[in-house]
Order: structure tokens, then sequence, then C-alpha cells
């Protein structure tokens, strides 16, 4: 009736069949084939990766003095996602938390937009930060401003105030702001670029936490968490706490850094001028104190700097570190390294020279400061009252030996070379970011400029200055052969530009770091030094790095340098510092100076004071310096001094200890997480407790255990005997039956199997004794357990057991092997 | 098999006869599989659950399958010819049920209203025993022709019609359109194994294609139909959108592998990154926890569910027992096809349950009465073949 029916339920079966297939297939395809790929998935779904910020390592001074720590602080911070939808709404309450915090609504609101979008304020008032994170809108606001905030939350949505941390600097009469540095929010890029680090670290942006950033900031910590499809955490992992970083010891002492800025300070006050000073030590090239004036305290940093502020700041000159960025012309006190040249290009340290008030070379005048000549006299003289003549004449001399009016690409000159021997015009190699290279007037430095500026020479010549010279014509004449000459010859090294560079004068620029360093250079031992400012890092697992100097090989032979001590010392004796150092203890610490008076077109002259003391065995180098200063002896010198007297406690207490600075590395108590050592506290305690707990329990259970072992092992052997003495009954018995059997099988056999019977209950008894003593061993066992691990004893009560379990083994061996024995009788029957 | 019927052979039919007890007389394969199924069900809901209400859905699901085995069994010593008598009255309570969904009894979860809730915090879902009630009066209208020893005509299939798209109509005013394609799947298969002729059912089988598709593409469905009909098709292209609960089905299935992760440890079940997974995704829970071994277990035992109702089918003598079982087979192939395939992203997100497997008292107890009928067919046929053995019988054949 209904084949038709059954046909198509078959057709069915069969569409269904592949239906079914096809879901296999495809879990197979999705479960195994593509599994690794959706697991990965499903791994990236369920968790969050969490870093959270590492503390960030103290700058410590010479003894361990902070100059740099960390503390807590509020932050107001925005989630742009939680705000309300609504604008209005948004700006009304935008509107409100800003005047809680003192700022405009306008202001914050700007501060939500990321940096680099339209309409987005400069930076550092938007957004730096990922935009996936809460803004931080305004750094370091106060609880009674922010309280409500924090009360009521759900009046404020998206608002929040967070703690976040922020350097402190403890010491906060020095403001050594060029050297340590700041610390800013890391930016979206960075945070591409390194996503180990926590959204809200602070990173190194100049000086000192820029230098050793790497190792100030420690390693972020990392929390994974497994979140479920609501972002509700559901299973932590074990967090892996932040690595606190480093902390820097540097060479820096605070007392002699505060003296060296006051003194600054006090010679420049508010004149407008700027200077710099520099203390190293001889010995090592560490830096002890570099100051800069005018100077700005690292805390304006802090909480984000203000327009205005920075503009102020800008405006003041304050930004530029001067020892490391102020290069100047040296002036006289590079009259050694013109020595240094003419020594060793054979030139008699003893030998009379003429110092006239004048000289004329190609038409030009070359005077002396002052215009004052002294006739003939030593070379030693000509550095104490820095005579120009006695220097120009000898780098003329020099210039012609080297082949007079020249081009050259290459460096061939005496004095430039004896400059860069000792550190000058180049980068001193310190550990801090922004050095100013500096110059030195020399063939090759001459005609990079001109390679450099020839263009513009010669458009300016060939313009004529056609606007100046309606109102100037004069003036637009002079400029216009100026560049002329310029143009066509610029690169020329001419006798007035060797001249020029023989005093210090020209295109010269020295920064004082350098000008310390060369100072240290000649008066020391001969070597160059990198100059350091870190000494150590100290890590929190109390590992210390030293950070090494590097010294050249000898570049001022011993005969120079005795002859430049000597010199050098007269000029604070009788030479033109005389008047400064006139109530300086010179015959307890012999102060060897130079004073440098550079004159700069235009402009007041530069003032320099570079020196080394004490003379017999030279531990400091002092090197100042003011822009528009006036002359050295009016300005740096007396700055100078009173350095030294601060350094040797001369009418005020000595900063320094008297035998020169100690670098045994101070002890530096390391920063510890305190949610680490908090662990690591209870731990201890728990440890010794449960150390305490384990013995007690071990002693009592070890006796227990032996008395137990004891008894158990006597009932085993008790029983074993027993059992061995039944057996061998058994086994006589069944021998007698044995014999028996011949006679009267079937009685035999009936005995036998009695025998066998017995010797089976005997069997049965020996197992029972070595379960006993196993049941024994495993108690032992549970005791032992409880008692904790003591390795000594598990071991102990193993051997134990093993020897008891081998003996109850052997007396089962010996019962079954014996009531085996017996069995043959049955053969026998 | 045969030790579990010596073991529960006690029970005494009613009705003391010279035939082979009841118990002997059901298929215990078809029962053995449906309740693998079932018990497989109960321990996925309870991980897909058990982390929000310590196992208070499981211990639900696992008492209402002893109620709807005990009601499936039931249900299988009724005759199918008493069954038929009740085709007019079951389809009038199908209606009425749904119907009472738009009263103010109606539930609505998640997004689809049909539910109504009953005294006592039980709550039902009439459309699954609309899918009964459909199959049993469509198998009537369909085997009215067989007295006269003829397949369905057109005036059957076209009554079956009239019926049947009135319950799917309803079912799709609730927005369940999952168990309205269930409902046609249900009514197609049916059709099929009436034995309509071809001449009838092609033309009609395209007509309803062709008003499908032109439904698909006009605006008169809600746009949130069809972009989670269609969203099937491509999930990474809006992932957040309507594509996420496949992509995030897709992900769970994937991070199964072979043995799965266990149970209680899929990250996406117990995250709940998969929605509804104790109901129409409980298949993700299937894999993610018990791997390929788990999944495939599923479907042979499904499929195992099908290949006995359709030997059903295939053997009864009788055209409505035949329509029955067929309208059965057609329900939990096509709704357990469409409920594996949404969690693997190979058909439409509709919301529909795996039979057996999802939790749902009423889905488990009208998918056991499913067996129910199936069984009670079977018993049925073979006592009509020991009859006609019995008493050779001229007319027949």
């Amino acid at each position: 009736m209904s084949t038709r029916s059954r046909r198509r339920i078959v057709a069915l079966a069969v569409l269904l069949t592949a239906m079914m297939i096809a879901l296999v297939g495809r879990t197979y395809d999705l479960a195994i084939v593509r599994g690794d790929a959706l697991a990965e998935a499903a791994e990236s779904n369920a968790t969050r990766v969490a870093p959270s910020v590492s503390a960030r390592g103290l700058i410590v001074d010479r003894t361990g003095n902070p100059l740099a720590g960390n503390q807590g602080a509020l932050s107001l911070q925005i989630d742009r996602d939680a705000l309300p939808q609504d604008e209005v709404e948004k700006a009304a309450l935008l509107a409100k938390v800003a005047k809680k915090v003192g700022v405009t609504g306008k202001y914050l609101r700007k501060s939500l937009i990321p940096c680099g979008t339209e309409n987005a304020p400069k930076p550092p008032r938007c957004n730096e930060g990922d935009p996936a994170f809460p803004v931080v809108a305004l750094l370091g606001v106060r609880y009674r401003q922010v309280h409500r905030i924090v009360e009521i939350p759900e009046r404020f949505p998206g608002v929040s105030v967070v703690e976040h941390g922020q350097r402190s600097y403890p010491r906060t009469k020095v403001s050594m702001g060029h050297v340590l540095g700041y610390v800013g929010r890391i930016t979206k890029d960075e945070l591409a670029d390194d996503p180990g680090r926590s959204p809200t670290a602070l990173v190194g942006r100049s000086g000192l936490e820029q230098q050793y950033e790497k190792q100030l900031s420690g390693v972020a910590g990392v929390r994974r968490s497994e979140v479920d499809a609501f972002g509700r955490v559901t299973n932590r992992d074990q967090p892996k706490d932040p690595e606190i970083g480093a902390t820097l010891v540097t060479s820096i002492d605070q007392d002699l850094q505060l003296a060296v800025e006051q003194s600054l300070a006090s010679k420049i006050g508010d004149s407008g001028k700027a200077g710099g000073a520099v203390v190293m030590d001889v010995k090592t090239g560490r830096v002890l104190a570099m100051a800069s004036y005018p100077t700005y305290h690292p805390d304006v940093w802090t909480n984000g700097i203000s327009k205005t502020d920075y503009r102020d700041l800008a405006k003041s000159g304050a930004l530029l570190n001067q020892p490391l960025q102020g290069t100047y012309a040296p002036g006289s006190t590079f009259k050694p390294v013109t020595a240094l040249a003419m020594y060793r290009t054979g030139e008699g340290l003893n030998d009379i020279y003429a110092c006239p008030s004048s000289i004329n070379v190609g038409g030009h005048s070359f005077s002396n400061y002052g215009g004052s000549g002294h006739g003939p006299i030593t070379l030693a003289t000509a550095l104490r009252v820095s005579c120009n003549t006695v220097f120009y004449r000898a780098a003329e001399k020099l210039w012609r030996e080297g082949g007079g009016e020249r081009k050259s690409k290459k460096e061939y000159d005496p004095i430039a070379k004896a400059a860069r021997d000792v550190g000058l015009g180049r980068s001193s190699g310190i550990d801090l970011p922004g050095e100013a290279a500096g110059i030195i007037a020399s063939p090759a430095a001459k005609y990079a400029l001109w390679q450099e500026r020839k263009d513009a020479w010669c458009a300016g010549a060939k313009s004529g200055y056609r606007k100046l010279a309606k109102t100037k014509p004069g003036l637009a004449a002079d400029f216009t052969a100026l560049d002329t000459e310029n143009c066509n010859s610029g690169q020329m090294w001419r006798q007035g530009d060797a001249m020029n560079a023989g005093v210090g004068q020209g295109t010269t620029a020295i920064s004082p770091m350098q000008m310390a360093s060369a100072y240290a250079t000649l008066l020391g031992d001969g070597r160059h030094r990198e100059p350091t400012v870190g000494r150590a890092l100290v890590y929190p697992n109390g590992k210390v790095k030293k950070i090494k100097a590097k010294s050249s090989k000898v570049v001022v032979d011993s005969t120079m340098r005795k002859f430049l001590r000597s010199a050098l010392s007269g000029v604070t004796q009788s030479g033109t510092a005389a008047g400064v150092f006139g109530d300086f203890p010179l015959d307890k610490f012999q102060v060897m100076g130079k004073t440098g008076t550079a004159q700069v077109d235009g402009k007041e002259d530069t003032s320099w004071f570079t020196s080394a003391a004490p003379a017999e065995d030279p531990q400091y180098a002092v090197a100042v310096t003011v822009a528009r200063g006036g002359t050295g002896g009016e300005t740096s010198a007396p700055i100078t001094k009173k350095i030294y007297e601060a350094i040797y406690g001369v009418g005020r207490p000595a900063v320094m200890p008297a035998d020169g600075p100690k670098y045994n590395i101070p002890k530096v108590k390391p920063l510890i997480n305190p949610r680490v050592a908090e662990k690591e506290k209870v731990a201890a305690k728990e440890k010794a407790k449960a150390k305490k707990k384990a013995k007690a329990l071990a002693v009592k259970t070890e006796a227990k255990e032996r008395a137990q072992a004891r008894t158990s092992a006597k009932k085993t052997k008790a029983k074993a005997a027993q059992v061995q003495a039944k057996a061998k009954a058994a086994k006589a018995r069944a021998k007698a039956a044995a014999t028996k059997a011949k006679a009267k099988k079937q009685a035999a056999k009936a005995k036998v199997s009695t025998a066998q019977k017995k010797a089976n209950s005997a069997q049965a008894k020996a197992e029972a004794a070595a379960a006993a003593a196993k049941k024994a061993a495993r108690a032992a066992k549970v005791a032992k357990k409880q008692a904790g691990d003591f390795t000594k004893d598990k071991l102990a009560a193993k051997a134990r057991q093993k020897a008891k379990k081998s003996k109850a083994k052997k007396a089962a061996e010996k019962t079954s092997a014996t009531s085996a024995a017996t069995l043959p009788g049955e053969g026998q029957s | 098999m045969s030790a579990t019927t010596q073991g529960r052979s006690t029970y005494r039919a009613p009705e003391p006869s010279r035939e082979p007890k009841f118990l002997w007389q059901l298929d215990w394969i078809l029962i053995l599989a449906a309740l693998g199924l079932s018990i497989l069900g109960v321990i996925l809901v309870w991980s897909a659950t058990q982390a929000g209400d310590d196992g208070e859905t499981g211990r639900r699901q696992a008492i209402s399958l002893v109620l709807a085995l005990v009601l499936a069994l039931v249900l299988a010593r009724v005759n199918p010819s008493v069954l038929r008598t009740w085709a007019i009255p079951v389809y009038a309570l199908a209606v009425a049920g749904l119907l009472l969904t738009f009263s103010p009894l109606g539930i609505e979860v998640a997004g689809a209203r049909a539910w109504i809730a009953l005294p006592g915090g039980i709550t039902v879902q009439p459309s699954e025993f609309a899918k009964l009630a459909l199959i049993i009066i469509c198998a009537a209208i369909l085997s009215r022709s067989s007295v006269q020893g003829r397949h369905a005509g057109l005036a059957d299939v076209g009554l079956s019609l009239a019926v049947g798209l009135p319950l799917a109509a309803l079912v799709i005013v609730q927005r369940d359109s999952g168990s309205a394609m269930v409902m046609g799947c249900i009514l197609a298969v049916m059709l099929l194994i009436s034995g309509a002729s071809w001449k009838i059912l092609l033309p009609m089988g395209i007509a309803i294609v062709g008003a499908v598709y032109y439904v698909l593409n006009s605006d008169i469905l809600p746009t949130y139909q069809v972009a989670r009909l269609t969203a099937f098709m491509n999930p990474d292209a809006d992932p957040l959108g309507a594509g996420h609960n496949t992509l995030q089905a897709r992900i769970a299935v994937g991070s199964g592998g072979l043995n799965g992760q266990g149970l209680g440890e899929g990250t996406q079940t117990q995250g709940g990154f998969v929605p509804v997974n104790e109901s129409d995704f409980i298949y993700t829970v299937a894999v993610e926890e018990l791997g390929l071994y788990g999944g495939v277990a599923i479907i042979l035992l499904l499929s195992v569910v099908i290949w006995r109702g359709l030997v059903i089918a295939f053997r009864t003598q009788d055209t409505f027992g035949r329509c029955v079982a067929a309208g059965v087979v057609g329900w939990f192939a096509f709704q357990g096809f469409e409920s594996i395939g949404m969690a693997l992203g190979i058909t439409p997100v509709t919301g529909v349950t795996l039979p057996f497997v999802s939790y749902g008292g009423t889905s488990m107890i009208a998918t056991w009465l499913g067996i129910g009928l199936l069984l009670a067919i079977r018993v049925a046929d073979r006592e009509q073949r020991r009859t006609n053995a019995a008493i050779p019988d001229p007319a027949s054949n």
C-alpha cells in the first residue's frame, strides 16, 4: 500500500544522515582543525592583563641623602565612557567638578581630547595617554577639594579621584632641576613600544631621570585575571609583583651643591646674568656639584606646568643647563692649553718671552687686556699675569709652522689637539643627556663652519643688503664686504684666527663641565676622565652595580703638570686673582686658578675662573662661568673662592671631609613594596611557627613511634615464632601421617588434609601478622605526615618501616615455605 | 538492555493477556538513546549554570526528566486510534495556549513572548506542545484517505496546511521564529511521508520557498529578525552586534579540542560569553567542556533516536502512525540540526532548543511525549501484526 511512503522514508533517512554528518564535520573543523586559533581567542576573551606600576628608584647623593623620592598624591581621573551621554549634562558635571578643583569646565573638557586630534590643546594639556584608559585630567588635587567626589561617587559619574605616585624632592633648598631632570606620564607611543609598562608609569624626561630611566623605573608587575562576559573577575592569577627600581647613588654632595648654588646666586643675584659652576673630583672625574643660575626647583614639573609658568621659565633662561649647555669662549682660561701646545712643540717652559702691550700682525693690533705690557717674562709669569701677547705670538708661530694661511678639512693644529686631549670642544661623555659639545677654533672647524654658512654668505654678498642700503648705506656696504670676504675665503685659516684661538677667543666655545675636566686633567694626574654623576645603582635585592668613570692615557706629562701647578698657584698668590684670594688661607689650601675674560661682540665679557686645589695633591677642580659677568677676577673668582671656603670650611663649617670625598657606597635602604614586605613578614612568622610546632610534634611522635615500632616488632616476631612452631608441628604430623599412609590410605588422606588445613591456617596467621606489621607502619607514616616534613626523620622512618616490612615478609615467607613443604605429603599418599 | 527489562519485569500490565508484556514491546534502543541524551543534557545544564545558582537549574532539569519519562511511558500505552480522536481537542488546547501568551499571563524572555506563567512559579512554553498538536492533527488529516487505500490528496494537504500554518503564524507573532521554522519542517516531512503526489507537493514547495524568499527580502519582518537570520553567514562582520553570539559560540566550540576542557572548566561557558548556553547554545557547552567526543556523542545519540523513529515509521502499517512517527522524526531531526548548527555557525540563530539536552521543562516533557508517541505506534503496530498473523485477513494488502 505504501511503498511510496517507504521510499520516501529511505530518502529522508539519507538526507538526515547527510545533515548529521555535516554537523560532525563542522564540529571537527571548529574544535580540531581551527581549534588552536579559536582557543586563543577564548583565552584573550577571558583574560585581562593589568600591569601595576613599580615604585621608582630613589636618587640619592654621595652620602645617601635622598635627592628625589616618591610620594602619594591624588589626581582627578575622568572616564569618558562613563560620563553622561547628554552633552548639556556632561558640561554641567564637568563645570561642577572644575569649580571644586579651581579650574574651568573648559579646561577639563579640553584635557579629555587626545593629543594630535582636531581641536586638541598643546601637550601637556591634551591627553597624552592611551585613549582607551581613563584620562588623568588634573594631578595633585587636594583631598578637601575632591572629598565629595570620593564620598558620593554616584553624583559624579565618570569622575573619580585616584591615588598616584609622584616624585618628591625632600631637599627643598637644593634646586637640582637640571641634574635630576623630571618625570612625565608615559605616552601612548611609549606604551605601544613597551606594552609591559603600566599605563600610569612615570618616565624620565631629562637629566638623571632620563639617563637612568631603565634602572630607576624597575619592572612593572602584572596581574592576569580571568573575567566573564560582563568583565567581572572570576579568577585571579597569583600577581607578579612589580620590581622596584634601583636607587641611583650619585656623586653629588648635597651640602656642597647647596653651597655652590648659593655662591652663584649671591654673586649674580637678580642682575639678569646667567652662570654655571662645576665642582669635580680631580682624582676620579666624579661630579660633586653642578649648579646653574638662574635655576628652578624640580617641583615645578610635578603636577604638570602651566603655559605661563613655562613661558616665564623659558624666558628667564633657567631652562638652560649652564654647566653642560652653556658654551662660551673661554678667554684666558684657555691659556694653559696653549702653553701645553707650546711645550709639546718644543718651547721652553722656563724661557723668557716678550710681553709687549700689543703686537701688530697683518695690519691688525692684538693687545693685552687693559693694554699694559710686562716686558720680558717667563711663561709662568705670562700665565700669572695673563699676558695675551705671549700667547698671540706663540699661536702665530704655530700657525706659521703649520703652513700659514690654509684651508684644511683635516685637523692639524697643536693647540686644537691639546684642547681635545684635555677634553675641550668635544662631548665629555658625562652620564647626562643634552650636553653641548662646544667647539675649538681650528682650520677644520673653520672649514666646517664655512661649508655650513657659505650659501648664506654668498647670497648676502650678492644681494648687497639693498633694503639696509637705503637707510644706512655705510653699514650695508660693510656687511656686503664681510659677506663677500666670507663667501670667497671664509674657509681660510688665517693668522688672526690662529692668534685668537691661542687666547681662547674667536669661535672657541667651551662648557664649564669641559673646563673643569680639562683643569682636572692639566693639574691632576694628566689623564682625562669622563665626568660622571651616577656612582652606583643599588638594587632592591642589595646588589650594587658601580658606574665606572672612563679615563684616558696620560696626555699631560709630569713636567708640564708641575709647571702648571706652580704657575697657576701664582695666579691666586700674586696674579690676576690675588686680590680676590687675598683673605683666603692659601698657605693651608693652595688654590691654583686662572681667570678668563672672554670678549663677546656687542655684549659684556664672559667671566671665567677655572681652578683646582690643593696644589700639592689636587683634589677638587672648580669651573665657574658667568655670561656677561665682566672680568674673571671680579665675578667668577669670588664665586670660586666661596666654593672653596665651603669645601674647606673657611669662616664656616666645611661641607667636605678634610681628606677628600670617599667613595664607598652609602648604605641605601632599599625601597620595599609594602605589600610584598607584609607578605614576607607574615610568611616568615608562619614559617617560624610551623617550624616550632613541627619540631615539638616531631620529638613527640618520634618517641611514640619508636615505642610502637618496638612493640609491633616484638609482636610480629612472637607471632612468627608461633606460626613457625605450629607449622613444624603440622609438618611432623604430616610426616607421621605419610608413613602411616602406606597402611591406611584413607586415614592418611584425611590426616594429610588436616595437615594441609593446619598449614593453611598457619599461612593465614603469618599473613595476618604481616598485615598487622604493615598497619603499624602505615600508622607510623600517618603520624609522621602530621609531624611535618623533616626529611631526616622521614628517611629514618622509611628505613625503619622497610626493615619492619622485610622482617614481616621474611616471616611470612618462612611460614609459607614450611607449609608448602608439608604439601608433598599428598603426593606420597 | 535485556538486563534492564528483566529488572523491571515485575511490572504487571493491568490487562493480563496472552501477548508479551508491555515493557517487552517498547523500543529500548530508542529509550536508552533519548535517556542518554537527557542525562548528558542534565549534566551540561548543570555545568553551564552551577556557577550562578549552585546547581539549582541542574536539579530542576533532572526532575523534569523524571516527570517526562513517566509521561512518555503513560503515553506509550495509549492506542494510536484513541490518540487520533484527541486530535481536535489537543489542537484547540495548543491554539488556546499560544493565545494565552498574549494575555497578561504571558512572559517575554529574550525578546520572545513565548511563555505563560502558571501558579506556583511554573512557566510553560506552549509552542513546544503546539508541535505535538501539529503532528497529531496533521497525521489525522493526512491519513484520512488511507481508509480508501489512497494517499493523501490535495484536499488533505490543503487542510493540513490550513490547520498547521495558523499555529506557525501564532508562533511567529510571539517572535519565536525558530519554532515556526521547525513547525514548517515537521509539516514538510509529514507531507512527504504521507505519500502525497509530487504533483501536489512540488508546486506547493516552490510557492512556499518563493514566499519565504520574498518575506526575507522585503521589510515585512522586523530588522532584528533579518539580522539574526543572516548574521550566521558572516559573524566577523559585526562582532559586537548580531554576529556576537555566533562568534562567541564558535570560539567556545573551537576551544574544546578533542577532549574538552573538562566539566565546569570551559572559560567561554563559565564566563558566560555564550548567551543562553544552558538552552539554545547547549551544544557549545558540550564541545567546549567535553570536546569533540562530547559533541559527536550528542550527534550520534540524536541520530540513534532519529533512526529508531524512522524504523518505526517504516515498519508501521498504519498511515496515521507513520505520519505521526514521521512528524516526530522531522521535529527531532530539524530542531536538533538547527540548534547544533547555530552553535556551529552554519544555521541562523533562531533560538531553538536541542531536543532532550537543552534546559527547559516544557521542552523536555514535549520531546519525551514525542518519544511516547513513537513507542505507542510501535506497540500498536506489533499488536496489529500479531492479530494479522492470527487471523489471516484477505482484505488487507
